[in-house]
């Protein structure tokens, strides 16, 4: 703390260069939650802007070029990814599906945490934007963010898809469609699954399909703007349909999507979409939290060498070094300007 | 390939050390002093010290990687 005290002092040392740091732990809690907040409440009104403009662009681009999906803490562990996908691992591997089902049941999610992310800690420092990571987290890997199963309760959603069908000559049709889509868990032939209605435009005006199957449709909060959403058609208006699937997007608000852990999926897809700039994105949001360190430790202490540049006349007689001594009495040399 | 051609292809994403040096040069340099003109100077000097210090950089790597 002495040296703290100390090194406020050096830097705000001249009576008319003196920085008025106010409540310094309270400025480094603001500038820790909002780059440049610790000066501007300081009134350092130039350097604030230069924090938080700086830093806060920073960061803003790294999270833009990585589709707003760089910030966690925990990957989910690869292991558990067969999840989203039951019905195929249990055909591919009946045994090692049952022993990770039984795993996954006492642990009472089916969800959990992987490999420490540890860039996480570089971005950190830029508070506001990065910590509630840890409550996304938390809502991430809750046991109650489960896709949605024909357990589940009734589904009323606004989306935008794709109906892919063939009719009962044999023809193929692929229809974007956009909508209203109603379903609720029904008792059917093959046990519980979801029964309902998508009401809405197709290409050619209104349509009404009536829908029924085992529904899939992502976990409430992922790090995915869009929920992926996947269930059998029956008819399309009055026309019986064969092999009808209506897949589509429904929109995640902001809370459930923002600063919470990709799955696998979405890293993979992330990759293969931004190559070598989805590390260059974290690379801009490390380098932001980092930066946002200093800001802070200005915030609380003062510019760390004084409140200007020295100018040349001042750093001359410290920087201009003194003439050499000629050795004394050296026969052989010749260039002495000093032969006293 | 030449140097020059390198560069100039837009999607090179050395072009994104720009703006990087710009916002480091700025806040390390807004940390060292208060004065606005010394932060600014020094800004300066910083960000063409970091330039400078990465084209020596690539030039080494692509006199390194000639005809690789």
């Amino acid at each position: 703390m002495g040296f703290i005290q100390k090194f406020t002092f050096m830097s705000v040392s001249s009576p008319e260069t003196k920085i008025d740091l106010k409540n310094p732990i309270l400025a480094a809690v603001l500038g820790f939650l909002i780059p440049g907040a610790g000066h501007f409440y300081q009134g350092r009104t130039f350097k604030g802007i230069i924090y938080c403009v700086c830093i806060l662009a920073m960061f803003a681009c790294g999270m833009q070029m990585g589709n707003w999906q760089l910030i966690y803490r925990k990957e989910p562990a690869k292991i558990f990814d067969f999840d989203f996908d039951d019905a195929r691992f249990r055909q591919l591997d009946p045994e090692r599906f049952d022993d990770m089902r039984q795993q996954l049941d006492q642990m009472g999610t089916t969800r959990a945490r992987g490999k420490t992310e540890w860039g996480y800690y570089a971005q950190a420092p830029v508070g506001l934007f990065t910590i509630p990571a840890f409550i996304q987290e938390e809502r991430y890997y809750q046991p109650s963010n489960e896709p949605i199963s024909p357990e589940s309760k009734t589904i009323n959603q606004e989306i935008v898809g794709n109906l892919d069908y063939v009719n009962d000559e044999g023809k193929e049709f692929s229809l974007p469609v956009s909508g209203t889509i109603q379903l609720s868990p029904e008792d059917g032939e093959f046990g519980r699954e979801m029964e309902g209605t998508f009401s809405g435009k197709g290409d050619n005006g209104e349509i009404e399909v009536s829908l029924r199957g085992n529904v899939r449709m992502d976990p409430p909060v992922g790090a995915n703007h869009y929920r992926n959403l996947r269930i059998n058609a029956i008819t399309l208006g009055d026309e019986q349909i064969i092999d009808g699937v209506l897949t589509a997007q429904v929109k995640r608000s902001f809370l459930n999507w923002f600063l919470v852990p990709p799955d696998h999926e979405a890293l993979e897809q992330l990759h293969s979409d931004l190559g070598k700039k989805f590390t260059l994105a974290k690379v801009f949001t490390w380098i932001a939290g980092l930066l946002n360190i200093l800001a802070i430790w200005d915030a609380y202490a003062g510019p760390a060498y004084g409140y200007r540049m020295p100018t040349r006349k001042e750093e001359s007689p410290e920087k201009k070094p003194e003439r050499p001594s000629v050795p004394e009495a050296s026969p052989s040399s010749t260039t002495s300007q000093n032969p006293g | 390939m030449n140097a020059w051609s390198l560069l100039a292809q837009s999607e090179n994403i050395l072009w994104y050390i720009l703006p990087l040096a710009v916002g480091i040069s700025l806040v390390y340099s807004a940390s060292r002093y208060e004065e606005k003109d010394s932060i600014l100077r020094r800004a300066m000097r910083l960000f063409f010290q970091i330039t400078i210090f990465m084209f020596v950089v690539f030039s080494v790597l692509w006199v390194l990687s000639y005809r690789l």
